[in-house]
């Protein structure tokens, strides 16, 4: 469904994303890990189309999206929520998830489901701004399901949580969205990781280095070796 | 009615048209030092279709703002990919242009033994549709409430719809409502083209209630009015930028309560209001807060 060949992006000289390439098939769920800067974010970026890539191709579903503007490769099926929680903090709840394509009545039941999977429906006219923190994040996780999208791009979507909602956010993301979703998701807690994708990848300094199931990748000594620079005895 | 009285009601209502018009590109999130450029246009041209090809008002208003549409769009090709500081100036220095232009505008000819038309840094003078057609300064002020009340209505029925609530999503977070799906330059446009038919037919308006137009009548001091009136107003709703005039024009002008000093406490109220509330009186929260009473009592009526 996604496939990402040769993928190189560059920021004034330095390689944040170095020759990537990736396969994702449809419904699969793959954590994407890695330490600060090795590329993660990066890679959400070049395919939502947030940045210009360097070489390489990105094709969502056989078509190439990389000359696409952000909002066209949106329409084409891939949503995506943000590492510091972005949303209208001035409109209403309800109208932060009302997705901008698909016929109004579509778009509107989408949007009152879609708050019911979260848990928001209740809140649906209160200002996103008002809501508290957890309920921002899972209000980010609404806005994804209404665009009934075909790839997920989830980035940190437990950040800044407690572990019990954090739970609580890893077990939505995994229930939310049909099997034919694909997964993307971005994690630095392991366990979120393994509770929700069997496959993860291990990024580091813009590379692709380990692509493995993630219950081996836990023992992988190269997972340390990236996040702590050396072999740590555990 | 008392003819001072309908005089400063009538000037609320045009000056009205000028101030929606720089609320609606501040919903899309751009700070318009230039949407006086439109109105002007729209007063020339409106004053023109009356006095020199004799046309109906109701023609000649429509023309108005289809030709002020027609500039906002041209001036939105070249400008609209700007943001904030960028885009403030190049709207202003196109309104410059604009007024500078005006002034070299000479278009006379004779109508009825008369040489009349612009005629360059001397304005365009008996624009005298309403006197020749004996409709009293009352029935102007009606028909400027008319309209403005006409233009009110459809942005109250637009927020409701898909498309006020994506200008809204632009206007907050352009590249999030981008990733959302939304073509964030097509909303901008269609803004801006929206907001030029407005200024456009608030001009055309003012033409001819005035009976005359000069160039420096659409001079910045009336772009920055128009974008402080719905800072001060408030950005939550189409009323908001209605306030603001009404405070200022009904208010501070109309009663010269300030004298002189009017400007100072314009200014100062500008400031004050953008640090302790920076979009304006009726916000965001304050709508919400006013629907959701509303809404209750409507239940608690049931």
């Amino acid at each position: 469904m996604l496939e990402i060949d040769d993928l190189t992006v560059r920021f004034d000289g330095i390689e944040a994303l170095r020759r990537l390439t990736l396969v994702v098939p449809p419904g699969a769920r793959i954590g994407v890990i890695g330490p600060n800067g090795s590329g993660k974010t990066t890679l959400f970026n070049a395919i939502s189309g947030l940045v210009a890539i360097a070489g390489g191709t990105i094709r969502l579903n056989g078509r190439a999206i990389s000359h696409l503007a952000p909002h066209q490769i949106a329409a084409s099926g891939v949503a995506r929520t943000f590492q510091s929680v972005r949303l209208f903090q001035r409109l209403s709840v309800v109208d932060n998830v009302l997705p901008a394509v698909g016929t109004t009545r579509d778009a509107r039941q989408a949007a009152l489901a879609a708050l019911d999977a979260v848990g928001l429906a209740a809140r649906r006219d209160t200002l996103a701004g008002d809501l508290s923190f957890y309920d921002q994040r899972r209000l980010e996780i609404a806005r994804a399901i209404a665009q009934r999208p075909r790839l997920l791009l989830a980035d940190e979507p437990t950040a800044g949580l407690s572990q019990s909602e954090c739970d609580h956010v890893i077990e939505l993301i995994g229930n939310a969205f049909g099997a034919e979703t694909a997964i993307l998701l971005i994690e630095h807690k392991i366990a979120a990781v393994e509770a929700l994708c069997p496959r993860s990848m291990l990024l580091s300094e813009g590379r692709l280095i380990v692509d493995a199931a993630t219950s081996d990748m836990r023992r992988d000594p190269r997972l340390a070796n990236v996040y702590f620079g050396t072999q740590l005895p555990l | 009615m008392d003819g001072y009285l309908i005089t400063v009601l009538s000037n609320i209502g045009m000056i009205s048209f000028v101030a929606l018009s720089a609320y609606i590109l501040l919903l899309s999130g751009q700070i318009s030092f230039g949407q006086q450029a439109y109105f002007g246009i729209g007063a020339y041209t409106a004053g023109i279709a009356t006095v020199m090809w004799q046309w109906p008002l109701a023609g000649a208003l429509v023309l108005g703002a289809l030709v002020a549409s027609a500039a906002a769009g041209l001036v939105g090709l070249a400008t609209l990919r700007l943001s904030g500081i960028y885009f403030a100036m190049a709207t202003l220095a196109f309104a410059e242009i604009m007024r500078i232009a005006a002034e070299l505008l000479v278009y006379r000819r004779e109508i009825g033994g008369i040489e009349t038309g612009p005629d360059g840094i001397d304005g365009f003078r008996d624009i005298r549709y309403f006197f020749a057609n004996d409709v009293s300064p009352l029935q102007t002020c009606l028909i400027v409430y008319v309209l403005l009340g006409m233009v009110v209505a459809a942005l109250f029925m637009a927020e409701r719809t898909r498309a006020g609530r994506m200008l809204r999503q632009v206007g907050e977070d352009p590249l999030l409502a981008e990733v959302h799906g939304i073509d964030v330059m097509r909303v901008r446009m269609a803004a801006a083209l929206v907001a030029g038919a407005v200024a456009g037919l608030g001009g055309g308006l003012y033409a001819h209630l005035m009976t005359y137009v000069e160039p420096k009548s659409f001079d910045i001091m009336l772009g920055v009015h128009a974008l402080a009136y719905g800072l001060i107003g408030g950005l939550g709703t189409a009323l908001g930028p209605l306030l603001g005039v009404l405070i200022d024009i009904g208010l501070l002008e109309s009663t010269r309560i300030f004298r002189g000093y009017r400007m100072i406490v314009f200014g100062g109220l500008v400031a004050v209001l953008l640090i302790v509330r920076p979009r304006g009186l009726l916000d965001e929260n304050a709508v919400g807060r006013i629907r959701h009473y509303l809404r209750r009592r409507g239940h608690a009526g049931d």
